[in-house]
């Protein structure tokens, strides 16, 4: 990689502070760019930018204003030496090294964890917490979204829970059992129904001789499963449940088998954004 | 300008709480928690409000900052330690002006040299656990931002406390953690891993006997209490005991 990424959605959008641009100020503006960078490399139809801008019901003169918007950033030195915005005749392209991107150098960190998660988990520790560090803020934090835009902070927020699990997940299978517990009981406060942070909660609880604590956060997460969604835990999660109860397996799981056989079983889990019709009914 | 949330919010060396109403006081230690970087008027909305911010949240969220800004000028001398930024407010400092901070970098140091530098570890641990002068934000009103740090705090008070014990059994100071076992076990009647750490040092004394008091104990209260078993590890210990055989601290493979 050529360096850290220097144009940005992870927060607030970040474009330009290293050459002199200065923060774009005007909402459309932003709105105009976090569109082009969710893009990059590809054409953005006009019609997407109707859409996003004007909910699908812009003024007669909107050809002309979103010229202008174009043209307003063009003129700024926004992205340095590598980087512009070509017209073409469906829309427009920001081309850009896409290295320079903040959300995709995050997915990249993502994935490069993922392969070496089996063989060097302490690398891929490192690795998921590069992606981690990249969020400045809450995702397009100053950008006033329309649907493609809130589609693709609904899409990057999710990879920041998976990264996050997986970053536990990892802890966890280290033997890292008390770093991991502190993690995801932060986690799990936003991500009540989480089945996989629930998961890496109750080994990494059991495994520190609680239990007692393990079992308690399955009962609430049931309730609340319950209650909120009426849906019962996985079958995972039962299977989980009954061997924290049955005191086996669960107490040695540092690196062997059990503990991983645990970890596939939960990763191959639905997300937990999944519908509440997918799961079963009580 | 230093911050203290390890016990009630407060500013200054004084460690008298903060005098601010309970919103206002959530805003400050939002912005703690953040020092030195911006902290989002969306973040703070929604530790304040959470999913039913009144129409009015984001003016009522000014009158708030200002609030904390007065405090904190009148505290600092009327230097102004709150930037706002596009969307967001900035306290201005650095981690190590909070003892939070300070507490978790003394864990993370005694963490790292647990296996090798016993002594050096509980003095490292000594300092962190007296950082503490009650729950974390003690007695505040709290979002899910504050509420996610307290839990992330407590925990990694619980393991200090649990490596400052395992750093004396490893110097071999078995008497001096009995007691201290035994009174954290009246506070978690359940923990394993304390009633393990018990049985070892009574072992390491001489006093197999009182140690297998212990696992007996507790075998009782799961049974009774959970209508559980104890743990492997407990279950293996107790053999090692009654046999008469060498034995190894329990839960020793995890950190």
């Amino acid at each position: 990689m050529s360096g850290d990424p220097d144009v940005g959605l992870l927060g607030p959008l970040e474009v330009g502070s290293l050459y002199g641009g200065g923060p774009v100020s005007a909402p459309k503006h932003r709105h105009v760019l976090a569109l082009l960078l969710l893009g990059a490399g590809r054409v953005v139809s006009i019609d997407a930018f109707v859409s996003e801008l004007w909910d699908d019901r812009p003024p007669a003169s909107y050809p002309t204003t979103l010229q202008t918007y174009i043209y307003q950033l063009r003129r700024r030195p926004l992205f340095g030496s590598d980087g512009e915005i070509v017209t073409h005749r469906q829309g427009y392209a920001l081309l850009i090294d896409q290295r320079r991107l903040d959300f995709v150098a995050a997915e990249e960190h993502l994935r490069a964890g993922d392969e070496l998660a089996k063989a060097r988990p302490e690398e891929a520790v490192t690795c998921y917490e590069r992606a981690l560090g990249l969020w400045r803020g809450p995702t397009l934090a100053d950008v006033s979204c329309g649907p493609i835009t809130s589609a693709a902070a609904v899409r990057l927020d999710q990879h920041r829970v998976t990264t996050q699990e997986r970053r536990v997940a990892a802890l966890l299978g280290l033997g890292q059992v008390t770093r991991a517990i502190a993690e995801t009981k932060a986690l799990v406060i936003r991500q009540p129904h989480n089945e996989v942070l629930h998961g890496v909660l109750m080994r990494a609880l059991a495994a520190r001789g609680r239990r007692y604590e393990a079992l308690d956060r399955y009962s609430r997460f049931r309730v609340s499963l319950h209650e909120q969604l009426g849906v019962r835990p996985s079958l995972a999660m039962r299977v989980l449940h009954q061997r924290v109860l049955e005191t086996d397996v669960v107490a040695q799981m540092s690196e062997n088998s059990g503990g991983r056989s645990a970890r596939s079983t939960l990763g191959a889990l639905p997300p937990s954004s999944k519908p509440p019709t997918a799961g079963r009914r009580l | 300008m230093h911050y203290y949330i390890l016990g009630q919010l407060s500013v200054r060396s004084t460690l008298s709480p903060v005098s601010l109403p309970p919103k206002p006081q959530q805003v400050l230690a939002s912005l703690v928690v953040n020092i030195g970087q911006v902290t989002y008027v969306d973040e703070l909305i929604d530790e304040v409000w959470r999913d039913d911010p009144p129409a009015s949240a984001a003016t009522t969220l000014q009158t708030y900052v200002c609030k904390v800004r007065q405090l904190l000028g009148r505290a600092g001398h009327g230097t102004n330690w709150i930037v706002t930024r596009p969307q967001g407010y900035l306290l201005q400092g650095e981690p190590s002006d909070v003892d939070m901070y300070r507490f978790v970098d003394l864990v993370e140091q005694a963490r790292g040299r647990i296996e090798d530098e016993p002594a050096a570890v509980g003095d490292l641990l000594r300092r962190a656990l007296q950082m503490w002068r009650g729950p974390a934000f003690g007695g505040m009103r709290r979002g899910l931002c504050l509420e996610s740090q307290a839990e992330r705090l407590e925990e990694l008070r619980l393991c200090a406390v649990e490596m400052l014990l395992r750093s004396s059994i490893s110097m071999g100071r078995h008497s001096d953690v009995i007691n201290d076992l035994r009174s954290l076990i009246v506070r978690h009647p359940y923990n394993e891993l304390l009633h393990g750490y018990l049985m070892f040092s009574l072992a390491a004394c001489g006093r197999r006997h009182d140690a297998l008091r212990v696992y007996g104990d507790l075998q009782e209260s799961f049974r009774n209490g959970l209508g559980l078993d104890p743990s492997t590890q407990l279950v293996a210990l107790s053999r090692e005991l009654l046999a008469g055989s060498a034995i190894s601290l329990p839960f020793a493979e995890t950190r």
